[in-house]
């Protein structure tokens, strides 16, 4: 990645980023929409048409945004809506978002085609359309100065954090030192973390925000009693939610944290961001909101990751709508169960026979060919999950809570 | 006496990833007498994981040949040196917990021996299974 001048085809959208996919995304707008959404896209199997949605039919500004950015995403050329028509989010409303963004576009409102049988029609005869348009879309160079990579861990076991989620540190320094944007989640797992991340803080507003951000999630895991960590965790070795925090942080990598940035938020520049999931404090809260990895590769994809990586340490099938997903583990014997599902093997620096310098270099490489357009094992499979939630979060500002007495 | 040449027929691994850590993470399941490969990534130490506001500690340098002295599986800890009680537990070159008893060197280094600083529920867990024991399942 030394190579700044290294580059690959990519799709030009309209806000000047650029996409390494040319998605059509089928939007469903409700749970009741959902089955025409997906007999829509079943009909394609194909990876470049994939589906997202909301299930609830009151609105939630957390879940319109989450919704908007993904339709915004550079890697999505197209948008299909899905709407029964008496919900709060309106397929129109969603669909005139992409066509703002000059995306080809189109909503079905169910009750108003008729029935399951007439909307599947229609949306399938545009969408048929539509690939063909898609198809012959003009294509630009664009570097690594231009991507964005997000990454978060699951089904980790004590490799994630010796082998799988230092290799993805050691890329995150490679993409940044070439001019690149990297994006780490899970602050839930940085408890005792707190000077570690403000010292690697860019600036003075960002060492700011990392102690307000860590402030607010330690107020929070504590109001709920709990940390994050299972007695998988314990079984597996690991002794502590410090022990796993470090494991979960150190991909990272290790160069400055630029700032927070909230779900649905663009980095406001290049370089290393933290992602903050985290509910904030509100009177209504809806129960657990972190509950599963596709929700964490959502809401990096949300912040424009054009890749995301899961690092995994038992292993994991799923991928993610919209940003191809690299999986990652450093556990042999996982790979070598899974291999069908896990894109790459970071375990040999474990037996020593592949220094961590070379593996990143190897991880470099499987980054360069999925933006060059070659599909990842999720891909191939059709795994493409995403998750939704109601939650609320102020996208005004980062981290504006301030807590008492919380370290 | 172990010698050197003892060592290089060890086949079970221990992995330590900073240099400054007084635990390591054992890579295959340890019996007790079993003497294990102390295996790193040098390159790391040089990432600024230092503890916070303290100045990175002197590399420690642990005896040439470490041997289990419990049984340890694979995942789990062993203590590289001597851990007095109420001592920190260094791994990532940063505090993970703090010794809840003295842990001897070639001990597993596990709940109920260490604490978490921040999670005062986890040092009751099953240090096997993780079940917790505040919870009745009748």
């Amino acid at each position: 990645m030394n190579n700044k001048t290294l580059s690959w085809p990519a799709y030009p959208r309209k806000d000047g980023r650029k996409g390494i996919r040319n998605i059509l995304l089928i939007v469903y707008t409700v749970k009741c929409a959902e089955f025409v959404a997906r007999k829509i896209a079943a009909s394609f199997d194909c990876p470049d048409v994939q589906v997202t949605g909301f299930d609830g039919c009151t609105d939630n500004q957390y879940a319109v945004n989450l919704l908007i950015s993904l339709i915004r995403h550079p890697n999505v050329g197209a948008v299909l809506t899905v709407g029964l028509g008496c919900e709060y989010v309106q397929a129109k409303w969603l669909s005139d978002i992409a066509a703002a963004e000059d995306k080809p576009s189109k909503s079905i409102c169910i009750q108003d085609a008729g029935g399951t049988g007439a909307s599947v029609r229609e949306g399938i005869s545009w969408c048929r359309g539509t690939l063909e348009f898609l198809s012959s879309a003009q294509t630009v160079p664009m570097t690594f100065s231009e991507l964005v990579v997000g990454a978060e861990c699951g089904g980790s076991d004590y490799t994630s954090g010796l082998a799988g989620n230092v290799v993805a540190g050691r890329f995150f320094d490679r993409l940044v030192d070439a001019g690149g944007t990297a994006i780490f989640e899970e602050i839930v797992e940085a408890i005792g973390l707190k000077s570690l991340l403000v010292q690697r803080a860019a600036t003075p507003a960002a060492a700011a925000q990392l102690a307000d951000v860590y402030d607010k999630m330690l107020d929070y895991c504590r109001s709920v009693g709990q940390y994050s960590i299972s007695p998988g965790n314990f079984a597996g070795g690991l002794s502590t939610i410090e022990e796993k925090s470090m494991g979960a942080v150190i991909k990272s990598g290790s160069r400055p944290i630029q700032g927070v940035i909230k779900v649905s938020q663009k980095p406001p520049g290049k370089g290393l961001w933290l992602l903050d999931s985290t509910p904030d404090p509100h009177p209504v809260q809806f129960g657990i909101t972190n509950p599963n990895d596709s929700e964490g590769l959502t809401a990096l994809t949300s912040a424009g990751a054009h890749i995301v990586f899961l690092v995994t340490g038992r292993g994991s099938v799923v991928g993610s709508a919209v940003a191809p997903c690299i999986k990652i583990t450093g556990n042999s014997s996982t790979f070598g169960r899974m291999s069908e599902d896990i894109d790459f093997n970071a375990s040999e620096v474990l037996d020593g026979t592949c220094s961590m310098a070379q593996l990143t270099d190897r991880l470099v490489n499987v980054v360069i060919e999925t933006a060059s357009g070659k599909l990842t094992k999720a891909e191939k499979l059709g795994h493409f999950e995403s998750w939704v939630p109601y939650k609320y979060q102020d996208t005004g500002s980062a981290g504006t809570r301030r807590c008492e007495g919380t370290e | 006496m172990l010698t050197d040449s003892d060592s290089r027929n060890i086949s079970i691994r221990a992995f330590r990833i900073d240099g400054r850590d007084n635990v390591a993470t054992l890579l295959d399941p340890a019996a007790p007498g079993d003497r294990l490969k102390l295996l790193g990534d040098t390159e790391l130490s040089a990432a600024p994981a230092s503890p916070a506001g303290n100045e990175p500690c002197p590399e420690e340098t642990p005896a040439p040949v470490l041997a289990a002295l419990e049984p340890i599986p694979a995942g789990h800890k062993i203590a590289l040196r001597d851990i007095e009680s109420g001592e920190d537990i260094i791994k990532y070159g940063v505090v993970i917990g703090r010794a809840a008893a003295p842990i001897r060197r070639g001990h597993l280094v596990h709940i109920p021996l260490i604490r978490s600083l921040y999670d005062e529920r986890s040092g009751h867990l099953d240090p096997e299974t993780g079940k917790p024991k505040d919870i009745s399942y009748e």
